[in-house]
């Protein structure tokens, strides 16, 4: 679907400047310069404001990436049931650093709360979730959906 | 209302904040985000934070409103302790490396720092002490976001000292509407900076660095490029400096707003080395004259009207890039900068038989914006490029208190002659309305060819936004308009497109009262301070000889010897900006 397009379907006012923007990263699989460019036309907003927003959330990428994304929940909860060995697994089996940008392929990432508290630690590999996630499933996960 | 601040009973209106009351009654709270220019305040420093009867926690004087029966205490221990910790985490943030800091001594936080008696290093190891591999880290992940921007001609940003104040911010998308930066990211990461951290794309005003507490905005520094001329002993260097510079420069060494320096500064720019130091309210003279007769000339030939000024350089560019349907409105006169500029190297060269390619033309100015005129690929009308350095205001005292020159000690020497001979109407363009009044003077007395009575225009004068007026001159009504700060001039703009509005000349300037505030003036500013500076203007333009710009002596035997008329083929290739060029006028 064209950016056009997509943009027609919002009525231009400041809250469904969100969701316009998940919508057309789904098709395009970040934000580029372009892009937001035009979305803050359609919405009369400065480009600078449109960014600032945008770059909040951690959920919209600004940055072109063809790298496979792990994500790993952050927040207490998730930290309490012990999510950093997790981490460190990750970073062991795939010889990477966590928020590192370095691995032409994958990239360990930390993401805020997602308000699974109760099925944490929570791991995300691209869109996929998995839940309540202990140091020896990483193997498993990594090795299958990568 | 009455409440009681530090027990003692104080009138308040209802809707203020604590922190208004304690600004009148002159009880000092320490704030870094908080400026007057840029009210109201959203409590983000967390620096103004008192204690209150009517709640547990502490809160920030700057956004808490006040009810009745409301005691504030604002230096108790508990107070004092939470602004120190927050001032110790905010100096984390920062890069504290203040010996070779721009803003050294005049550094907001700097100040506060000093103040509170800060342990620079409490939560961040020095270097040589790291325990663990842990706190590498953390000194790492402090530092990830550092963005250097140099690669425009007028405005240096470095996101090491900066403390997401947001003043900025808010000054660029309130005052001047242009929105360049924004806040990016979010938590430890929160960075100020513009949208895909593409090279700063805007008016180059440097509002921002004016009101900036720190060093991470700043004008870009040209000082090496002029020590390096000086030290030249082939190059001649000739200096500039621009009318307002003189009444704010004092201010740079102590002296309160408002004083008039003009002998000293040509005095310190001897002492560095200058071989020559001219008046640039000569070429505001120029201006005027050149200005004055093309006003005339639209207005007697049914020209595009209004015209505007083109002083400015902000705002020629805000024309350009945001209303380009107006820029033929637009004079085609040049600044008085790059009115002299061509003069020194073509007039002067040629009488004093100097080689102009050994002119290093230099000059001091109020704006960051002139940096970027100055590298504008039209203003070189003289064969070579017009100016050559452009420094600020805060750059040349820099460099004086750098080579120890204090000017309050030197003896005031005077502008040399040849281009140095100045009126008041020149004089009056560092203020907003000035260049108005100045044209007015010429205008009215070229259309009716008689003597001016009373040579002010108080009508103009003023600090409002946007001051309009109609002058009878004979029998034309002249209607004209005054405005300053970018936003009352969008406003204008839009109100011309719907064709409510109907002026013949209007005067625009970016900064906030003109050039006696901006973007490269002393820090810090506001309304009062940039008031005690057009006082000071208003009282030098009373006492000068001469008052109107076509009575200058220097100027009337430049006409006669080299330029001919105002609007002669010389003057348009020199003076006027080709029409038909993408970058028309050129402030």
């Amino acid at each position: 679907m064209s950016l056009q397009k997509i943009l027609l379907q919002f009525e231009p006012k400041p809250e469904n400047l969100l969701p316009a923007l998940k919508e057309i990263q789904k098709e395009n699989k970040y934000i580029n310069r372009e892009n937001c460019l035009k979305v803050a036309k359609y919405f009369s907003l400065p480009l600078a404001q449109v960014y600032s927003f945008a770059s909040f959330f951690d959920e919209i990428k600004l940055k072109k990436s063809g790298k496979k994304i792990i994500k790993v929940c952050s927040g207490g909860p998730c930290m309490m049931k012990n999510s950093t060995e997790i981490v460190r697994q990750i970073e062991l089996l795939l010889k990477i650093e966590a928020e590192n940008d370095a691995h032409p392929k994958y990239k360990l990432e930390y993401i805020s709360c997602r308000g699974l508290c109760d099925r944490g630690p929570i791991v995300m590999v691209d869109e996929q979730v998995f839940e309540k996630v202990r140091p020896e499933m990483v193997d498993d996960i990594i090795l299958n959906y990568l | 209302m009455q409440i009681k601040i530090n027990n003692k009973i104080y009138e308040a209106n209802e809707g203020e904040t604590i922190l208004a009351i304690c600004k009148r009654n002159e009880i000092r709270i320490p704030t870094l985000c908080v400026h007057p220019d840029l009210l109201p305040s959203e409590g983000i420093c967390r620096m103004c934070l008192v204690e209150t009867n009517m709640s547990k926690c502490l809160v920030p004087a700057c956004v808490q409103k006040i009810c009745g029966g409301l005691e504030v205490f604002t230096e108790t221990e508990k107070v004092n302790k939470a602004r120190k910790i927050n001032l110790e985490l905010l100096w984390m943030d920062h890069a504290g490396k203040c010996a070779s800091c721009r803003r050294n001594g005049r550094c907001e936080l700097q100040n506060l720092a000093e103040e509170y008696d800060i342990d620079e290093f409490k939560f961040v190891p020095r270097r040589k002490e790291l325990k663990s591999e842990d706190e590498l880290d953390l000194l790492k992940d402090n530092w990830s976001h550092v963005v250097l921007d140099e690669k425009n001609s007028s405005i240096a940003r470095d996101s090491q000292y900066c403390i997401e104040c947001r003043r900025c911010v808010k000054i660029c998308r309130d005052m001047q509407t242009i929105e360049a930066y924004g806040m990016n990211y979010r938590s430890s990461k929160t960075n100020i900076g513009t949208p895909y951290e593409i090279p700063l794309d805007c008016i180059f005003c440097g509002q921002c660095s004016v009101v900036c507490p720190t060093a991470a905005i700043t004008e870009k520094e040209d000082i090496e490029k002029f020590e390096k001329a000086l030290a030249d002993p082939k190059k001649m260097v000739i200096v500039q400096t621009a009318p307002s510079v003189r009444f704010t420069f004092s201010e740079e060494f102590g002296m309160p707003a408002g004083t008039f320096w003009e002998g000293k500064l040509v005095a310190a720019l001897k002492v560095l080395g200058c071989d020559k130091v001219f008046d640039t309210v000569l070429g505001a003279d120029l201006t005027i004259i050149e200005e004055a007769h093309e006003l005339i000339y639209r207005v007697k030939h049914k020209g595009t009207l209004p015209m505007f000024t083109s002083c400015c350089p902000s705002w020629i560019l805000y024309v350009e890039k945001y209303y380009p349907e107006f820029i033929p409105n637009l004079s085609s006169c040049k600044s008085p900068q790059q009115m002299l500029a061509p003069l020194i190297k073509t007039y002067y060269a040629e009488r004093e038989k100097i080689n102009p390619e050994n002119i290093v033309s230099v000059s001091v100015m109020p704006c960051t914006s002139k940096k970027y005129e100055a590298e504008r690929k039209e203003m070189n009308a003289s064969g070579y490029r017009d100016v050559d350095v452009v420094l600020t205001v805060c750059e040349l005292a820099r460099l004086l208190r750098k080579r120890r020159i204090d000017p309050a000690k030197l003896k005031e020497k005077k502008f040399d002659p040849a281009l140095g001979i100045s009126t008041g109407a020149g004089m009056l363009f560092a203020q907003s309305g000035g260049v108005m009044e100045a044209a007015l003077r010429t205008a009215v007395e070229k259309i009716t060819g008689e003597e001016l009575g009373k040579v002010e225009f108080e009508m103009v004068r003023g600090e409002s936004g946007a001051r309009c007026a109609e002058i009878e001159i004979d029998d034309l009504k002249l209607r004209v308009a005054v405005v300053h700060e970018i936003h009352n001039a969008r406003d204008l703009l839009e109100s011309m497109k719907k064709g409510e509005s109907n002026y013949h000349f209007i005067e625009v300037m970016a900064c906030p009262n003109g050039c006696i505030g901006g973007g490269g003036q002393p820090v810090p500013t506001g309304p009062a301070v940039r008031k005690a500076r057009i006082a000071g203007v208003l009282s030098r333009d009373k006492g000068m000889p001469i008052r109107k710009s076509h009575e200058n002596p220097v100027l009337k035997k430049i006409y006669k010897e080299f330029l001919g008329h105002p609007g002669s083929e010389k003057a348009e290739e020199l003076l006027h900006s080709e029409a038909g060029q993408t970058a028309v006028g050129g402030g």
